[in-house]
């Protein structure tokens, strides 16, 4: 899927492109980019991005009024938070390393290790109404949550725009319709990597150019493979080993919570590397602090071949692949005011 | 990479991790009795009570002192008019507050709290970017502390998107 979004030389040269959709939804995508994929009960519109966004920094998504989506993906952290992982409301420990959102609407399935999740518009209820563990703590409360939006007049009025078929109706379809929308938007392919792909012979130090060599020559691009480097599959790359067979702590088995098959222990859907240098800490419990030890940590399996070829590795190797890496980094995609906190709603300051 | 576009990328994100740096999401340690505080916080156990202000407006009676804890009672978010957008503002059924802090000497001050709350201070409207954040000493209801350079003068705290409706807060002299 990924390897048809850019579409090379002949796009190379247009300073940016504008996709109108038959619902009247313009994109603003790089050079290149097609737009994702939308669902047809769920068409793009300006009104439901910017209910989106502000539903996305609305902690009254949470029981207790601390936690909104943008409390753990941090924007200038390329929507990922700088901690392991992230306790749930009243403290609950958390489980898993927040996961970047960049292009998340070409990713299918979602999150670390849940196969049945493809759907943006319901992989909301996740971390809003979801239990193991506890993250906004909703679960039994979607009512309330309507009554507490419903009692904003400005969300009225956004939402009687965004769902004018439904007639502004509130509820958690409308809202994770509108949150999949905003998030649609997160688009990142103009990092130097990409800058370098459309002919900046300049957007890649010469370090970066080395290390994306490196990067195919390990065989990285294996799993980390396409225009955002995840092959979106299930892999293990033997993190852990805690009982000689290969076994992870019990806190997080990985996919085989899910399948219950002996061979999932410790399998994980590839992250995509988009911007991996801004959202450590790294792996799936967030384990690992630096990417020089997140390259070592890679060492896996005997049988993978990785193993030797990352040992082999000297710390200037090493420093060219995270800076191959680094090349990755967006600043537009961590700066675009159009994904922060609205700091206006309905015309009136959004506080 | 670019070397030049690295240099800019980094500096902009240690000041956008300055600005936010005071996530402090580690769960809170299981403790089977409260500890004292270490002596430079000692001033954290004899609190007194005040109550946050809701807009710039009543202020003067909402002043913390520095070395000195403070049972805040704070506000329903709606009902707080907050003088810049809190980075992490709080839903409707989340409390918040305004405090004035006046510092005599410059230095570097830490904002105690005894919960996770968001904090935003703010000298002449502006935030002031902090410098440090880490969790309070285990067991001694400090579960949240983040360090700024001050000057002398008068600032504001902004508290925001705090599950109860009071917190504990003192503002104590680092350095």
């Amino acid at each position: 899927m990924m390897r048809g979004l850019l579409l090379g030389a002949a796009l190379a040269a247009v300073a940016a492109t504008a996709l109108a959709t038959p619902s009247g939804y313009v994109w603003h995508l790089p050079p290149g980019v097609m737009p994702p994929p939308v669902p047809a009960d769920n068409s793009m519109s300006d009104a439901k991005v910017a209910l989106g966004r502000r539903l996305f920094y609305d902690a009254d998504l949470s029981i207790d009024g601390t936690t909104s989506c943008g409390t753990c993906h941090e924007q200038h952290r390329a929507f990922t938070e700088g901690n392991a992982s992230h306790p749930g409301v009243g403290g609950v420990p958390g489980k898993r390393n927040v996961m970047a959102l960049g292009n998340v609407a070409y990713f299918t399935p979602l999150t670390w290790a849940d196969p049945t999740l493809h759907d943006m518009e319901t992989q909301m209820r996740v971390p809003v109404l979801g239990t193991n563990p506890v993250e906004m703590g909703m679960a039994g409360k979607e009512d309330e949550l309507a009554r507490r939006l419903g009692a904003d007049d400005c969300y009225r009025q956004m939402f009687q725009d965004a769902f004018p078929e439904d007639k502004g109706r509130i509820d958690m379809k409308t809202v994770g319709k509108a949150l999949a929308s905003f998030e649609r938007t997160l688009i990142s392919y103009d990092a130097p990597y990409d800058k370098a792909r459309r002919g900046d012979a300049h957007a890649m130090s010469d370090a970066a150019r080395r290390g994306e060599t490196l990067f195919s020559n390990l065989g990285c691009a294996a799993c980390h493979s396409g225009v955002n480097f995840t092959d979106l599959k299930y892999h293990a790359i033997g993190l852990y080993d805690v009982d000689g067979k290969g076994g992870y702590p019990a806190r997080d088995r990985g996919l085989i919570e899910i399948s219950g098959k002996p061979s999932d222990e410790g399998v994980l859907r590839t992250p995509s590397l988009r911007n991996v240098a801004l959202t450590g800490p790294y792996m799936h419990d967030g384990s690992i602090k630096n990417l020089p030890d997140a390259v070592r940590g890679h060492a896996g399996r005997e049988a993978s071949g990785l193993k030797t070829k990352i040992a082999a590795m000297d710390a200037d190797e090493i420093a060219d692949l995270v800076a191959f890496l680094e090349s990755l980094s967006d600043r537009s995609f961590v700066t675009n005011p159009d994904f922060a906190l609205p700091k206006m709603a309905c015309g009136k300051p959004n506080y | 990479m670019n070397p030049k576009f690295l240099a800019i990328l980094v500096a902009a994100l240690l000041v956008c991790g300055s600005a936010n740096a005071q996530e402090m999401r580690e769960a809170a340690p299981k403790c089977d009795a409260m500890v004292a505080p270490p002596p430079a916080l000692a001033g954290w156990t004899a609190t007194r009570d005040i109550a946050s202000a809701t807009k710039v407006d009543g202020l003067d009676a909402a002043s913390l002192i520095i070395d000195k804890g403070a049972k805040v009672a704070l506000h329903p978010t709606r009902e707080v008019s907050y003088v810049t957008q809190p980075d992490k503002p709080g839903g409707s059924v989340a409390h918040g507050g305004l405090l004035s802090v006046t510092v005599g000497a410059a230095g570097t001050y830490q904002v105690n709290l005894s919960s996770g709350a968001w904090i935003d201070l703010l000298q002449g409207g502006k935030p002031v970017l902090s410098t440090a954040h880490a969790p309070g000493p285990a067991c001694t209801g400090i579960r949240k502390t983040v360090q700024f350079p001050l000057q002398p003068g008068n600032y504001v705290l902004q508290l925001s998107a705090n599950a109860a409706p009071d917190i504990q807060v003192m503002v104590s002299r680092v350095q």
